[in-house]
């Protein structure tokens, strides 16, 4: 039955004029296929691939020198091709199914180690409820305005939690050069442009800014060293120096405490706040993507396992 | 076709056996040339896969009835080809290794060098 097969399939390519160069696509086919099933089995597979390209030169020169005509021998090889295929695709399946454990597991490892997401998702979150905030704030208006605050908020996101890299430093060291000058640079415009100096107010936020500088001082180390060269000290006497300057400008202008208190308390309020809003929805999401990651590796550590064990 | 331990399948009995012959006539035997024997001497179309066929001799050369190495370079360069794998016969004179079993012997025997 099989050669009567054999013969009609031959007749209706003869009969359809097919051409030389069939053979050599009907030839890429089957070793296309070879490779294919073959493709993760290392060595076994290599060794496979030559003794099946070798077998069918063989093939096709004793069959061309038997007088075949090409399209008889493409019916041939496609039937030994087609006879093979279950018993092929159940051989390469295992290998197949280790190479996907493995990647699994790498994947695992991946994940578990992948430390931008891991920062920059929770913060992703937190910008994204804020966005909604303010979306629900400005009663459906379009989010145009805030698209730049969201970009650079991303950026710097993914560059601090970056910052381990050296070239990720001296960019953070250069934005955070510029951004002080350009905020110094800003306060002095404002303040000849709108006279504000002749405000109390003016004065005791200055000082409540540059407060800040001993924040970022602390934080960040290279600042650190570069001020203060490590002497942790001069820390505190910053701050001290600070809240005198502050209280003695408070008492010299107003002639009491109140604005000193006042300023001082509004930016407290502000910073804790701040804190308390962002820090519970970067630690909510935060440890919800942890778990995440956590459980995402483990989860693929598992069907990795699986599949390894089912080999 | 569902393997029992230590039992040669049909396509691996025809395998030994064509070599076998082969081997006695003094020809080379590499894939297609045992692939051409076993159709003469089942007097059919050759019926395994590419793959099927290989992983049988590979089988074969694992539980030692056959021994392959890889033809010269150079001579495979020369006919302007593939290289071959050729094998051969771990025992020639009489094929009847430990893991072949009664039910298989017979066969082997039928077509190889018993016969002979």
């Amino acid at each position: 039955m099989m050669r009567n097969l054999l013969i009609g399939v031959t007749l209706i390519f003869t009969g359809l004029g097919v051409k030389a160069y069939l053979l050599d696509v009907v030839k890429a086919v089957v070793l296309g296929w070879v490779w294919l099933y073959t493709t993760c089995a290392s060595e076994r597979g290599e060794r496979q691939r030559l003794l099946i390209e070798s077998f069918l030169h063989d093939e096709i020169a004793y069959l061309e020198d038997q007088g075949y005509t090409p399209a008889e021998i493409a019916v041939r090889i496609i039937g030994h091709w087609v006879r093979g295929l279950p018993s092929d695709a159940k051989w390469g399946l295992p290998f197949y199914r280790e190479m996907f454990g493995r990647k699994l597991l790498g994947w695992s490892d991946a994940v578990r180690y992948f430390r931008t997401p891991k920062y920059v998702i929770p913060t992703l979150a937190t910008l994204g409820i804020m966005n909604w905030a303010y979306y629900d704030s400005q009663n459906g208006r379009p989010l145009l305005g805030w698209f730049g605050i969201n970009a650079v908020t991303i950026c710097m996101a993914v560059l601090i939690f970056n910052y381990k890299r050296p070239l990720v430093r001296r960019i953070l060291n250069g934005l955070f050069g510029t951004g002080i000058l350009s905020m110094i640079g800003f306060v002095v415009w404002m303040t000849v442009r709108y006279r504000a100096y002749e405000l109390h107010d003016f004065w005791a936020i200055l000082f409540a800014m540059a407060a800040l500088s001993p924040v970022i001082v602390v934080v960040d180390k290279s600042w650190r060293t570069r001020l203060f060269r490590g002497r942790w000290w001069l820390v505190i006497v910053s701050w001290v120096l600070i809240f005198a300057a502050s209280l003695g400008s408070s008492q010299a202008m107003t002639g009491g405490v109140k604005s000193f208190f006042e300023v001082w308390a509004f930016a407290a309020i502000l910073v804790v706040s701040m804190l308390f809003v962002v820090g519970i929805f970067t630690l909510a999401t935060g440890a919800l993507w942890h778990g995440g990651i956590k459980g995402t590796a483990a989860g693929l550590r598992l069907i990795s396992a699986g599949l390894q064990r089912r080999r | 076709m569902r393997r029992k331990e230590g039992k040669l399948v049909p396509l691996e009995i025809s395998i030994l056996a064509a070599i076998s012959q082969l081997c006695q006539q003094g020809k080379d035997c590499y894939g297609f040339q045992i692939a051409k024997k076993i159709e003469e001497l089942e007097g059919r179309t050759f019926l395994s896969g590419y793959g099927a066929f290989y992983r049988a001799l590979e089988r074969l050369e694992e539980m030692g009835f056959l021994s392959g190495q890889w033809e010269d370079p150079d001579v495979a360069l020369e006919g302007n080809r593939p290289r071959r794998r050729l094998y051969d016969l771990v025992v020639k004179e009489s094929i009847t290794p430990v893991s072949l079993t009664d039910e298989t012997k017979p066969e082997v025997l039928r077509f190889g060098t018993a016969e002979a």
